[in-house]
């Protein structure tokens, strides 16, 4: 008897609903493939793959991550494919919706009655993202102070795992607002303010810019640093996978023009 | 700082339009990734503003569906692999296309600037 194949796929939560279709396409041509879907934050999959966990695809929020964890001992090849921008997301339940812009967040976001989340920077490239905007909105707006006033008011109750779990927070009213990517804002329906290029992460064009930006990761065999850098996704097989030859033509899948409709449909760019 | 809002510039020239020859341009030169074509089309001083990310990842896609460029994944000693662009001879020939546009649009302009010199001079 043949025995059955199963494509193991564990991916950053902000890439939920573009896995799900990609895989629906991919058991369309594939229909013999038992396929799993895992997700986590960013770092969490990577220290899950460090740990021993067996998975044939990783897609991550952050090259970075791959770099500072998976290769060259788990993974050997990785492959951006997607870019986002981070916003601060909201819904018109939230204090203060109709008023808030990209010129007067930082104020909204100050007043007392005001709640917001982030995820935690520890486990989730949209944790430290959230940070650097803060970092560079500082500058940007000319605001001294403003860093340490959102870090001191965005206590650990407000910090969540992963960015995804920030939807939840906002959808059942627990924050008013939440700096997300403008994926999981679009897929989700919420509103959100656009922030501008210098400091959205978003543009190749302000790498340099961007990467006056750093924050302090904790690590799990040591402490380490990451600096501002355009928003990325990137994929691999890693090196211990056992369905290497699917987990190949999964990828070929997310990256084809009919990948890609998908990733510009969940709100994300393909690159 | 706020940014300064294109739309309200009557005098801005839309990116849009600008960016596909701008890319066959670049192209014409080296082969490139988008990160590092968006990067060098801000250096460019043939355009004023930065790029939007969206829409040069988006004209890249629509160019390699037309056939005016084609693209592999290619990855250096060091960081990930990144889908790189090259022209294709019909790339090449929109290129020399515009370049005969731009030049005559060249003249028209000069010709413009030319005219209101002379009513200066009068």
């Amino acid at each position: 008897m043949k025995k059955e194949q199963t494509l193991k796929i564990l991916h950053a939560g902000a890439l939920r609903k573009p896995m799900k279709e990609c895989v629906r396409l991919f058991m369309r041509q594939h229909p013999q493939v038992r396929v799993t879907l895992d997700y986590a934050g960013s770092r969490t999959c990577a220290r899950a793959l460090l740990e021993g966990c067996d998975t044939d695809v990783i897609a991550l929020a952050d090259p970075h991550v791959f770099e500072d964890l998976l290769v060259p001992r788990h993974v050997d090849v990785f492959f951006v494919f997607a870019t986002d921008r981070m916003v601060l997301a909201y819904d018109d339940l939230a204090k203060y919706s109709s008023l808030i812009t990209a010129n007067n967040w930082m104020d909204t976001l100050a007043r007392e009655d005001v709640s917001f989340a982030r995820s935690d920077e520890n486990l989730d490239p949209c944790g430290y993202r959230a940070l650097m905007v803060w970092q560079l909105a500082e500058d940007f707006y000319n605001m001294p102070g403003l860093y340490q006033k959102l870090s001191s008011k965005c206590g650990t109750d407000r910090i969540y795992p992963k960015s995804i779990d920030l939807t939840a927070a906002l959808l059942e009213g627990r924050v008013d607002y939440a700096f997300s990517y403008s994926s999981v804002a679009k897929q989700f329906g919420f509103r959100h303010v656009e922030f501008p290029n210098r400091i959205n992460l978003s543009n190749p064009a302000q790498a340099g810019h961007y990467s006056r930006a750093a924050v302090a990761l904790e690590g799990m065999v040591k402490d380490s640093r990451v600096k501002g850098a355009p928003i990325e996704f990137a994929v691999a097989v890693p090196r211990n996978s056992s369905s290497k030859e699917l987990a190949g033509l999964f990828i070929k899948i997310l990256t084809s023009s009919e990948g890609e409709e998908i990733l510009e449909g969940c709100g994300l760019i393909p690159c | 700082m706020p940014e300064k809002s294109k739309a309200a510039d009557p005098l801005s020239i839309p990116m849009e339009k600008l960016t596909q020859p701008a890319i066959l341009l670049l192209l014409h030169r080296n082969e490139a990734h988008g990160y590092d074509l968006i990067q060098k089309l801000s250096q460019a001083r043939f355009i004023d503003s930065d790029p939007d990310t969206a829409t040069v990842y988006r004209a890249l896609r629509r160019m390699e569906q037309d056939g005016l460029v084609v693209s592999s994944w290619k990855h250096g000693e060091f960081g990930p692999a990144r889908r790189q662009y090259r022209l294709t001879p019909e790339g090449l020939k929109l290129l020399e296309e515009w370049i005969g546009r731009l030049e005559e649009r060249k003249k028209q302009i000069d010709s413009f600037i030319g005219y209101y010199r002379d009513t200066q001079g009068d």
